[in-house]
């Protein structure tokens, strides 16, 4: 009976306790919305979504090189790379329609993602130091493509940001129709399983016959395809393709994708609901520190507590697991 | 074997790293054969004839986020290349240390002169040092230190004056369309750099004399996305109500413009809804935005101007010695007002710049 | 006889050195700024605040830790023991301001070490949220403005020279040395890549492991409070995002010089070969005026080789240790495979 079930989880201390930052935070959101009813009100709830689409898109595929137990330090400078290579893309051909574009820059992105894989799976170190490799060399490389350091969008990329269905901006639903489509992949087909596999054991996962390597090339690839469009959007958003585009950009995503429950020791979590979870708290985080006029400097300060708290949380979790 | 393959493969790396920077070595002595017959034509003119070496000077730029930065670098290395320098040039991505040392291989490259955009202008004081103690001559371009003491010259836009006229705009704006209340929302650069701080409290000071309400202020830190993210915030805090907005750099221009757009709010001078915006800077694309109605003024600051003075000034302290004391040591630029009847002046460095 | 086998086994064991020493040769030979004083002295003191603290990550890494908030914790205690020095205004107030630099590094590091150590939160992201914590804290203090008005003696202690050289130089030399000494010749060493390779193993063996890898936090806090003082006489103000992009260099250099990120091997000598290979590309690249985008993919291409080579190295050895038939043989040969 789903009933009692759902009565003696929430009796449990322990559900409590476990979950203690989430409650929190929706406490905290419940007394902003008593306070000030516009908190909550259509126009901001829309842009708690807008806001946190690029993280929500990098994200996918963050969660997705965490599950095998990875990371991808690259995906700000993939962002910025694809940003300034579709600003190259539309001044050498200006008639290309936006979509032409945007698949482009999602290709380039697939190719980054690709070497990145390739290097992680060959050189079988732990992910942190290829990607911040890469992560250093791309954004060098990008500036090399650019040849400034700032460049200005063409007025038709405002194309990107403009469609909309009731005022809630298009890309927001595709964002979330890829969180879904991820999730479904995940759960329902092999290469999902396998995933996850890959990051509970991978000695085992290589011994059951899965080729390991092949998982490694898919998660950074799709890495570097999400990196893209996350850039793309950013670049959509500010109208702009400036050499600090995605700068530090890689530690909010890995830290939305832990608040949302992905486990940086691999094979546990979800996108949908986890990494949207994660991002929209960061984003709701960012939103009451501005609203309480803190000082501008706090909010790393914020987000590394909390982020710690989940942290600790679930490191006494995998400890009795363990025992 | 194994231990082998890791020398065979660490030289590889070695040679690799050795050709690809040899590719950037011979273009010493190709341009100095090059500039060898130019300087004898001009010899009566320049005492050092006998190599043809050219006078390097280094070009710092502490930071690289707006079309401000590039234009006063290639202000800069342009006219250094065209008064037959060499230049050498370093980005520090708003690093302090990595500048520091960057401005120290300047030195020992042979460098004559450093000039120099600081990422931290309490920081710089030490590589100014540095460089005095070398005998090689320190400028500064657009951002100034408060301590001068080792600083040769320090070229600078009056931010005053800046703050000034952009307040004056938004007043005589708001006459012309006929709002009776102004309020503003203020966009603030970064809090160490020593001009967003003077933007800002200029600004406030002219608001607090002359009824603009400040409603809202927004920290950019001089990055467009930061500057959206945290825009979006203020909209919200201010429920929408606001009629004007001041940038501390024309950079804002465009991430405005895709909120508003977004919002569907991006209308020209004369339509419901039209916000005053005002900015500094100058800079291609803001010209644009005012020629086209949707934004009001932009306090022209000539850039490549700065660059091309200090490329000179250097010049100038290198071959002749000149010295700056005192008062005379910084030397301000002031900023002329554009608004659209004068924004497609030929003369405006924006209009001539290729961004 | 023996000075030619000692060298191709000094060779054998940090092979990093070859690539070193060669790229130095190489440098000297197509640019002419390279081997000056000027220049020598210049890298040698950009070398020293690296060097110290590669050392200090060397031990972390070879413990089987992870510190990314070596940066920023820099900046975060060069501000607070600069604005205490400020605040106190007395004769004292060098001295005791190293003192406080160096006991608010070993402080914030020994967060770090509990936590990571006793606790066992999983030390990549427990160092992320550090490195978050660190940077913020910094930039508050100082509502992100450099702390001014240091004292002269202490900016005073980086410009100290001896014979010429300047001071920083040889304190990064100790460092390597008394570090070095440690790890290859106390019980405390071996006891640290016992851990670093296997802490269940080492635990079963009465090694108490945490302590081990706390201490080496420990050091690692000792190393960037010695660093921050080098730094802040570099800058003469400390500056809160002064160390903030240090730890890409710090790391990739530790790696170059064979320290695994798995833990349990590593030397501090190839560290130091490593700081000295990744620094003097920095410098040379920028005399050969390679411009920043290039010195950037540049140094990207060269940490994913390094790691190539490291990798490659141990599959190798891997592969040899299954041929050994004798017993003997193994353990020889796990000796050599441990630096």
């Amino acid at each position: 009976m789903t009933g009692t079930k759902l009565q003696t989880t929430l009796k449990s201390k322990g559900f409590w306790l476990g979950n203690i930052v989430y409650i929190v935070i929706v406490l905290t959101f419940i007394v902003f919305a008593i306070i000030n009813p516009k908190f909550v009100s259509g126009d901001n709830i829309i842009g708690f979504f807008t806001q946190s689409c690029t993280t929500i898109l990098v994200g996918i595929g963050m969660a997705m090189c965490l599950l095998t137990r990875g990371v991808d330090l690259s995906v700000g400078s993939i962002m910025y790379v694809s940003a300034v290579s579709v600003w190259l893309i539309m001044r050498a051909a200006p008639d290309l329609p936006i979509g032409a574009v945007v698949l482009i820059g999602m290709l380039i992105g697939l190719m980054i993602g690709l070497f990145n894989g390739f290097v992680v799976a060959v050189l079988k170190v732990y992910a942190l130091l290829p990607t911040m490799a890469t992560m250093y060399a791309l954004r060098g490389i990008g500036l090399s493509i650019a040849g400034q350091t700032v460049c200005q969008m063409p007025d038709k990329w405002l194309g990107l940001i403009s469609p909309n269905v009731a005022k809630i901006p298009a890309y927001v639903f595709i964002t979330f129709a890829l969180v879904i489509i991820a999730q479904i992949f995940l759960n329902r087909t092999r290469l999902g399983r396998h995933i996850f596999a890959t990051g509970d054991n991978e000695k085992m996962a290589g011994e059951k016959n899965i080729s390991v390597f092949r998982i490694k090339l898919f998660v950074y690839a799709v890495s570097g395809v999400m990196a893209a469009l996350a850039g793309i959007l950013s670049s959509g958003l500010s109208m702009s393709a400036s050499f600090n585009l995605g700068v530090g950009f890689e530690f909010k995503v890995v830290t939305a994708a832990v608040l949302g429950g992905v486990s940086l020791n691999g094979g546990r979590g979800t996108i949908l609901p986890g990494v949207i979870v994660g991002a929209l708290i960061l984003t709701f985080i960012s939103n009451a520190l501005v609203l309480m006029k803190a000082n501008t400097y706090s909010y790393d300060i914020v987000y590394a507590l909390v982020i710690f708290i989940v942290v600790l949380l679930d490191t006494f979790k995998i400890r009795s697991e363990e025992k | 074997m194994k231990k082998a393959t890791k020398v065979a493969v660490s030289m590889l790396c070695v040679l690799a790293i050795v050709l690809l920077a040899a590719c950037g070595a011979p273009a010493a002595p190709a341009s100095s054969s090059a500039a060898a017959p130019a300087s004898s034509a001009a010899a009566p003119a320049s005492s050092a004839a006998a190599p043809a070496e050219k006078i390097k000077i280094g070009v710092s730029m502490g930071a690289s986020q707006s079309t401000f930065c590039q234009g006063l670098q290639d202000g800069a290395t342009k006219k250094i290349e065209a008064l037959g320098g060499e230049y050498v040039l370093s980005l520090a991505d708003n690093d302090p240390t990595r500048q520091a040392s960057q401005i120290e291989d300047m030195v020992s490259k042979g460098c004559k002169a450093v000039i120099c955009f600081a990422a931290d202008t309490d920081a710089i004081t030490a590589s100014a040092k540095y460089c005095k103690d070398k005998g090689v001559a320190f400028i500064e371009a657009s951002r100034i230190s408060p301590d001068m003491t080792n600083i040769d010259l320090a070229l600078g836009f009056d931010n005053k004056q800046q703050a000034t006229i952009c307040g004056e705009a938004i007043v005589a704006g708001a006459k012309e369309v006929g709002y009776s209340e102004i309020k503003c929302i203020e966009f603030v650069g970064s809090l160490t750099d020593q001009n967003a701080i003077e933007r800002q409290k200029y600004f406030e000071e002219f608001a607090a004399a002359n009824n603009i309400k400040i409603v809202a202020t927004v920290l950019t830190e001089w990055d467009a996305e930061k500057a959206v993210a945290r825009y979006k915030d203020a909209i919200t805090a201010v429920n929408d109500d606001y009629n004007a907005m001041y940038c501390a750099s024309d950079f804002l221009f465009t991430p405005i413009m895709s909120v508003l757009t977004e919002k569907g709010q991006w209308v020209k001078k004369g339509e419901q809804g039209w916000k005053i915006i005002v900015g500094i800077d100058g800079a291609p694309d803001a010209l644009q935005k005012i020629r086209d109605g949707y934004c009001y003024m932009d306090a022209n600051t000539d850039v490549m101007q700065l660059g091309n003075a200090a490329a000179e000034k250097a010049f100038d302290i290198i071959t002749n010695g000149t010295k700056y004391e005192g008062d005379k040591k910084t030397v301000m630029i002031d900023a002329q007002s554009i608004t659209a009847a004068n924004a497609s002046d030929p003369s405006i460095w924006g209009n001539n710049y290729k961004a | 006889m023996k000075a030619i086998t000692s060298v191709s086994a000094w060779i054998r064991r940090y092979p990093i050195s070859i690539v070193a020493i060669a790229a130095v040769i190489a440098a000297s030979i197509f640019e002419p700024t390279f081997f000056t004083p000027l220049n020598l002295t210049a890298l040698g003191v950009q070398l020293s605040y690296i060097g110290i603290c590669t050392t200090g990550l060397a031990f972390i890494l070879i413990g089987g830790g992870m510190d990314l908030s070596l940066g920023t914790a820099i900046s975060a205690i060069s501000v607070i023991s600069g604005m205490q020095m400020v605040a106190m205004k007395s004769d004292l107030s060098t001295p005791i301001g190293v003192i406080t630099i160096l006991a608010a590094g070993v402080l914030l590091s020994a967060v770090n070490g509990y936590f990571v150590a006793y606790v066992k939160v999983n030390a990549f992201m427990m160092t992320l949220i550090t490195q978050f914590l660190f940077k913020g804290l910094a930039l508050i203090l100082t509502n992100s403005n450099s702390v001014t008005g240091l004292p002269e003696s202490f900016i005073g202690l980086y410009h100290i020279t001896v014979l010429g050289v300047p001071l920083s130089i040889f304190i990064m030399l100790a460092f390597f040395i008394v570090g070095q000494l440690i790890l290859s010749k106390t019980s405390y060493g071996r006891k640290l890549f016992a851990v670093g390779s296997n802490e269940k193993a080492a635990r079963l063996v009465g090694i108490s492991t945490n302590a081990v890898l706390f201490k080496a936090f420990l050091f690692g806090g000792l190393c960037n409070g010695v660093a921050a003082i080098i730094l802040i006489g570099k800058l003469s103000v400390a500056n809160p995002i002064m160390g903030n992009d240090l730890f890409l260099d710090i790391i990739s250099a530790a790696v170059i010089g064979g320290c695994s990120l798995f833990g349990g091997k590593g030397s501090v000598i190839g560290a130091a070969f490593g700081v000295l290979l990744f620094g003097l590309i920095t410098n040379a690249l920028d005399l050969f005026g390679v411009s920043y985008q290039d010195q950037r993919w540049i140094k990207g291409l060269i940490i994913l080789i390094a790691i190539a080579i490291d990798t490659i190295s141990g599959m190798l050895s891997a592969r040899k240790m299954l041929k050994f038939s004798s017993t003997e043989d193994k353990k020889a040969h796990a000796e050599t495979a441990k630096m």
